[in-house]
């Protein structure tokens, strides 16, 4: 499972005058269920244990073979991965049990300030406990050298079932003279969803989070999960004597019936749509440029998509001896792309570099794994510039995503580094710190106050700055890592507890928008459990 | 559009190429399930990690030790962990034609030891050690770390492997394995770490399987 992004604005409805109290005992009620059933299920009698139940069937290994602390994964893990889910060893391919698995993910979020309107229609300001997830899984050989990772998820923020993380691969070995090659080819439908280390973002730290808050979160670079689910991703691969790793490809735009197939969230803009249909309507400036693709028979969908091909590479070193594994790497991905989907104004060009390193320890009963990863964006936003002088020309409202910008050219920086100790494989504790620094930018991030009205100011921050930092603190139980329950031994599962602490927010601390919202306000405890079979 | 078309093309001769790659590579092993032991033990067998090289390891050690994992006899922690699983299914005669087919393979020495205590290690391995009673290794596994039927090759072996190996005899796990263990139980924790170095270090000498 990777992480969940916050639910587009358009799912976020307006709960009526439901009593907090009420909803606070209501949310604690679940909250006793879900631990209940969770100690419950920890209680039972304990056999072998696994990953990914299917994946664990497949090849007759337990958890830890693959995973430090699930989903984080050790060298074999990702030699697994990049073999196309194919190792054997276990179970054969529909040898009784169909290579498929299922994840329940019940949660409880709890922010330091409840938020100023419930996150979603049916939750709370604060104090929602949920079933934040559900997914069902392909994971295993499909046939040969062909496996499959794919994920269908139920998000109950968005309220939406649809295509979560896929990666569909084909995968050989060959040798020339002296060189092992490990070879392979991917289709996925994210950047970096392919990708084995747990540096990149699509199974970065940290690996469960609240899709419920809070309220207020820094921007992300563009393969930050700006674009997850919604594009098509071909890459090339090679692993050279089991060290030097290459990978180059790129993605497509998912076209809209193949998005609505598959069940894509898209954002919406009603309010953007009929103000763009009254002014046409009335005024007429608006017929050529642009074009809204995503207004008609197919519905509504202003999600950033792309513009043609985005060329995508990765490389990386990983020398393993003994019990050590280190991993030193970079990766880059160049997408164009139609802010909010409209074309006509040009298209935004990003540039993300990253820089990953990697550090494991592994051995019983210790596991310690140092990560650190650095993306630099830098931003050509031609589109969002030219839409924004578009919208304040005509007065139009600001598009739902983007809304203009006041540069032309930004920069955004993203860093995370965290530190995880895992013991005999069932308990894990870990620290991140992350950080978001960019370029100013009035219209981006610049707060709508003081009479600075939409749509010139559409961000949350007084200093127009999109910069934030804080820790996450993270221990989990992993019960069945040394042994499931006989009747299904297959059986995985992992309670966390989750707190971030939020040091800086939209580039302040203390009232940072101007509406006496502070960094501290978002701080988020979160209560997991991960149950998969 | 004309480029989005351009860029599509470059998309599918990307995909082209590589399927031409794939189908042109030739896979050494499709009859038996190598990449089920590869995937751990590296590509070329050569080891990876803390799993040992088995690439020009002895055909009878190597059925023996899968029959020894199967029955639960090798039972360091290790061992319990990946291996126990790994050769639940592994019926006698695929364990026959995966010993055979990775003795095929030249070995590499993993050279990963302490220089510094080679020579110590090549005494030791060369003349026992009288004063604590332990006999030669040479007697055994042969001048160059060979090994002969089921005694293993531990030329080239990974220090790591081979000091985990020799202080899990000490342990007290795969007792079984005589006279490993006794063996082991002579030998202090100075000399596990010279033997280990020197034996990472020899390089491979062909005598066959």
């Amino acid at each position: 499972m990777g992480k969940q992004m916050r639910p587009p604005e358009s799912f976020a409805g307006v709960v009526g005058s439901r009593d907090e109290a009420v909803g606070r005992r209501q949310a604690m009620t679940a909250l006793s269920a879900v631990l209940i059933a969770a100690c419950l299920f920890v209680t039972i009698a304990l056999d072998r244990a696994k990953a990914l139940p299917s994946f664990a069937r497949q090849t007759g290994q337990p958890c830890a073979t693959c995973h430090t602390a699930f989903p984080e994964l050790t060298p074999f893990g990702r030699r697994f991965k990049l073999s196309g889910y194919t190792i054997g060893g276990g179970e054969g391919l529909w040898d009784g049990k169909p290579p498929l698995a299922a994840m329940l993910v019940p949660t409880f979020t709890h922010t330091r300030k409840g938020q100023d309107s419930p996150p979603t229609t049916d939750t709370h300001t604060n104090d929602n406990a949920v079933m934040q997830q559900v997914s069902v899984f392909y994971g295993g050989k499909i046939y040969g050298n062909l496996g499959a990772f794919i994920q269908g998820t139920y998000d109950r923020a968005s309220e939406h079932t649809f295509l979560d993380n896929t990666d569909i691969r084909y995968a050989d070995t060959a040798k020339f003279g002296k060189l092992d090659l490990l070879f392979g080819a991917t289709v996925h439908n994210g950047p970096t969803v392919q990708d084995v280390w747990n540096t990149t973002p699509a199974w970065g730290s940290p690996y469960v989070a609240s899709t419920l808050a809070p309220q207020f979160a820094p921007p992300g670079t563009q393969i930050e999960g700006n674009l997850a689910g919604k594009v098509i991703g071909t890459t090339a691969y090679a692993l050279f004597n089991d060290v030097v790793y290459v990978e180059a490809g790129g993605y497509h735009n998912m076209s809209m019936p193949l998005k609505r197939a598959l069940g894509v969230p898209c954002a919406n803009n009603d309010a953007w749509v009929y103000a763009v249909l009254q002014n046409d309507i009335n005024n007429n400036p608006l017929n050529n440029p642009p074009y809204y693709p995503w207004y008609g028979p197919q519905g509504l969908c202003s999600s950033d998509s792309l513009a043609g091909f985005a060329p995508y590479w990765r490389v990386a070193i990983e020398p393993n001896w003994g019990n050590h594994s280190l991993m030193v790497g970079a990766f880059g991905f160049y997408p164009r792309i139609y802010p909010g989907a409209v074309q006509g104004f040009g298209v935004d060009r990003y540039t993300d570099i990253g820089f990953d390193a990697q550090y494991q320890y592994i051995d019983d009963p210790h596991a310690v794994t140092l990560k650190f990863s650095r993306i630099v964006e830098h931003q050509q936003l031609n589109s969002t510039f030219n839409q924004g002088q578009f919208v304040n020309t005509w007065g139009m409202p600001a598009l739902s995503s983007n809304g203009g910008s006041q540069n032309i050219s930004n920069r955004l920086v993203s860093l995370r580094a965290t530190a995880q100790y895992v013991w005999n494989r069932t308990i894990a504790a870990s620290v991140s710190y992350f950080s978001v620094r960019g370029t100013p930018d009035a219209q981006l991030y610049g707060a709508s106050v003081n009479g600075n009205p939409p749509p010139l100011y559409n961000g949350n921050s007084l200093s127009n700055s999109p910069n934030a930092r804080g820790l996450t603190f993270e221990a989990s139980y992993m019960p069945f890592s040394n042994g499931g329950p006989p009747a299904w031994p297959w059986a995985n599962a992992k309670i966390g507890v989750q707190y971030t602490h939020y040091l800086q927010m939209n580039g302040g601390q203390d009232n940072f928008d101007g509406n006496f919202h502070n960094a501290r306000d978002n701080d988020t405890l979160f209560l997991y459990s991960w149950i998969a079979f | 559009m004309q480029r989005a078309r351009r860029d599509q093309r470059t998309g599918s001769g990307l995909v082209a190429a590589l399927l031409l790659l794939i189908a042109g590579a030739a896979s050494a092993q499709d009859a038996l399930p190598v990449r089920n032991c590869t995937w751990c033990h590296g590509s070329s067998a050569q080891g990876f990690m803390f799993a040992p090289r088995l690439a020009g390891q002895r055909t009878a050690y190597i059925e023996r030790e899968l029959a020894s994992f199967a029955a639960h006899a090798r039972d360091n922690p290790l061992s319990q962990k990946y291996m126990w699983g790994a050769v639940a299914r592994l019926d006698p005669a695929t364990a026959q034609g995966l010993a055979v087919y990775f003795s095929s393979l030249a070995p590499e020495a993993a050279a990963d030891g302490q220089s510094g205590l080679a020579a110590t290690g090549k005494a030791i391995y060369d003349n026992g050690v009288a004063v604590d009673n332990v006999a030669a290794c040479i007697a055994c596994h042969g001048p160059n770390g060979e090994g002969v039927r089921d005694i293993p090759r531990l030329g080239g072996l990974s220090y790591v492997y081979l000091k985990r190996r020799l202080e899990q005899w000490n342990q007290g796990y795969h007792q079984s394995a005589k006279p490993m263990p006794l063996v082991a139980k002579s030998l202090s924790a100075n000399e596990v770490e010279a033997l280990a170095s020197y034996l990472s270090f020899v390089q491979f000498v062909d005598v066959g399987r």
